[in-house]
């Protein structure tokens, strides 16, 4: 609540006093970061878009293509296993290339908000504000980076309480999963 | 004595220390008593009488049992929840999990049959624990029986042709199976035919040829009593079918029981999957009916309608219409030919290994009279460290189609799959759990739909399972058939 009063100030005051958004980040000295940047938030949606395309893309006409080119020759089990496990592949393929993109998109936005805060230090702190607009998109688009990338065998257990104590020999206190991020 | 003093009739309620006792009011005898009153107690008594010949009947009749599967297996408590190694008695201590060297486990050069798999889990080191626990017993029982890895000093065996190491084992003619033996991990002490697949005196085919095969191997390092009864079936020969149990949903007396055109073809019978209501969000399909939709990702085995079986994650663009039987449970136990040693739960990794606690759902605690305990004492729990050590089966798929099913008695998931990984599977389903609901078995047949020999996968299956199909079953099961000949009427 007071984060939105705090925003809605800070961004009444920027259209009174005509500073413009991102006036140090968008153009001036950090405007090669910005747009860095704003590429790798671009690609990293892409390569989401691609994630999900595959992911949600049902098998059904690819398994009857190749029940019917295969026919009598390899059994229903053999066919719908390397369908599936073309899907697999393609899943792992670009899964990978998601969590590559994160990387880069973190470390380019990194390079982009110390440019920008030392520019801002020197003027306003207008910038911080925007910054936490957009951190918190990240946010939102990191959450549903992991949760795009979580194995279907696991979304059975999502909302599960992970054991509390070790208590087989065999557990390993892994770090979490998925994304890394910030 | 404090007398509690409420009246019934002309009997009294007296408790002492030791408990509720009915006694007669001072001064009262035989003659006194009202023929009506007598009458009252005499039948009370025979009531009573009745009812514990009753319980007494339900208790330890094999089929009330099986009509009464969730009872409390108090029979396991150990397997369920306890911590064997402090409570066994000395004499069993050769299940004591005493597995190696030093020496030879930190030369790195012990013959782990994994590491072909290349599975290395936590599981399989040597706690320095169970060092501890090593050196503490009585050191006679402990040289006659701590078992022994194999290593490379002692790989003479591991080193002989297969045929050597089979014995007589492996000597029936395969047809084009390939049949990898699996190494021991123990060299003391021996048990005969470990890791050797053998057909000899099992079920054939019409033609003679073998068409399943058992072995049974020790798969755990930790748990040197943890034995892994495997049958594989040789899936081009055979069909497979799903029974549901008369008490599930869907279920009924027909849905559970083989079909009599059947019986003659019939040749191994084992446990399915877990009851419906403990299997979450798992779906079902009998006979081409979907009983319950099949969840996404979930661990499935599957009977396509060409006979052929696969363990899959479900896909829902997979037409169930290519289905004729399905049940789901879980996550897959193995994948891409590797134990599944972690899942994600809630977003982090967490260990695989599948409990069965409460009514085999780990989400719920048992109340605390499930284990026998009191209301109003401490809550006994039903985790122990050991948690995970139970008797569980397993369902895997191998490359080649074939289907292995393995049964193991005090075992860990993990250890259970890695045996099916070393059995050639490469990916694997749990199947049912507890000793009552484990059944691996395998029928011999005069031709003419009788069956005139039935034998158990594991000794330690319980006997009165041997049976338990011939009439209609309360839980899932799968039946094994030699498949109709073409131009065999069906």
């Amino acid at each position: 609540m007071i984060r939105g009063i705090a925003l809605f100030l800070s961004l009444g005051l920027c259209l009174l006093t005509g500073t413009p958004l991102l006036s140090d980040t968008t153009s001036g000295p950090c405007a090669t970061e910005h747009a860095k940047w704003s590429n790798a938030y671009e690609s990293l949606q892409t390569g989401m878009e691609d994630y999900r395309q595959i992911k949600y893309e049902s098998v059904s006409p690819r398994i009857a293509r190749d029940m019917g080119t295969q026919g009598r020759g390899a059994s229903i089990a053999r066919i719908v296993q390397a369908v599936l496990k073309e899907r697999g592949e393609r899943l792992a393929e670009l899964g990978q290339r998601c969590l590559e993109l994160a990387d880069l998109e973190r470390s380019s936005f990194e390079e982009w908000r110390r440019c920008a805060t030392v520019g801002a230090q020197r003027r306003d702190n207008s910038s911080a504000v925007v910054f936490k607009s957009i951190i918190r998109e990240r946010d939102l688009l990191m959450a549903e980076l992991q949760d795009l990338l979580l194995d279907e065998a696991y979304i059975q257990y999502k909302n599960h309480r992970a054991p509390a104590a070790p208590t087989s020999p065999s557990y390993e206190a892994n770090q979490p999963s998925g994304v890394r991020y910030r | 004595m404090l007398s509690i003093g409420k009246r019934l009739g002309r009997k009294t309620l007296e408790t002492g220390s030791w408990g509720l006792r009915w006694v007669r009011p001072r001064g009262a005898f035989l003659a006194d008593a009202a023929p009506a009153g007598d009458l009252g107690f005499r039948f009370h008594c025979i009531l009573l009488f009745l009812l514990a010949l009753a319980a007494a009947f339900f208790c330890t009749s094999p089929a009330a049992a099986d009509d009464f599967d969730e009872s409390p297996p108090a029979w396991e408590f150990l397997l369920w929840g306890g911590q064997p190694s402090t409570v066994q008695p000395k004499e069993t201590l050769i299940q004591v999990p005493v597995v190696a060297r030093p020496e030879e486990r930190g030369n790195g050069s012990a013959q782990d049959p994994r590491d072909e798999t290349k599975q290395v889990t936590k599981d399989d080191s040597i706690s320095p624990a169970s060092h501890e626990m090593a050196e503490s017993v009585d050191e006679r029982l402990t040289k006659k029986f701590t078992p022994l890895l194999a290593s490379s000093r002692n790989s003479s065996i591991l080193l002989k042709p297969v045929i050597e190491l089979a014995g007589d084992h492996s000597r029936a003619p395969f047809r084009t199976l390939f049949l990898k033996n699996i190494p021991p991990l123990y060299m003391t002490p021996a048990m005969p035919g470990e890791g050797v697949w053998q057909s000899g005196g099992l079920p054939t085919g019409k033609d003679g040829l073998p068409i399943v095969y058992t072995t049974r191997y020790r798969p755990s390092v930790r748990y040197a009593n943890a034995v892994a009864h495997m049958i594989l079936f040789d899936m081009k020969q055979l069909s497979m079918k799903l029974y549901i149990g008369s008490t599930e949903p869907g279920g009924s007396s027909k849905t559970a029981t083989v079909e009599p055109e059947d019986k003659s073809r019939l040749l191994a019978i084992t446990n399915a999957l877990w009851k419906q209501k403990h299997s979450g969000e798992g779906g079902s399909i009998f006979r081409g009916t979907v009983l319950k939709k099949l969840a996404p990702g979930l661990a499935t085995i599957v009977v396509y309608n060409d006979d052929s079986v696969d363990i899959l994650e479900w896909n829902d663009g997979i037409p169930t219409s290519l289905i004729r039987d399905a049940r789901q449970l879980r996550h897959l136990i193995v994948k891409e030919g590797k134990v599944v040693d972690s899942v994600i739960q809630g977003g982090r990794r967490a260990d695989s290994e599948i409990g069965l606690g409460f009514l085999l759902s780990e989400e719920e605690q048992a109340p605390n009279s499930y284990w026998g305990g009191f209301a109003g004492l401490a809550p006994t729990p039903n985790y122990g460290e050991e948690w995970f050590i139970a008797t569980r089966s397993a369902f895997g798929i191998r490359k080649d189609g074939n289907l292995v099913f393995a049964i193991g008695h005090h075992i860990s998931t993990k250890d259970l799959a890695k045996a099916l990984v070393l059995a050639g599977c490469e990916r694997a389903i749990h199947g049912d759990a507890n000793p009552h609901n484990v059944v691996g078995n395998l029928y011999y047949g005069n031709g003419d739909g009788e069956i005139v020999k039935r034998v158990k996968l594991s000794p330690e299956q319980r006997s009165y399972t041997l049976d338990r199909y011939d009439r209609s079953y309360t839980s899932d099961f799968f039946g094994f058939f030699l498949k109709r000949e073409e131009g065999e009427p069906s």
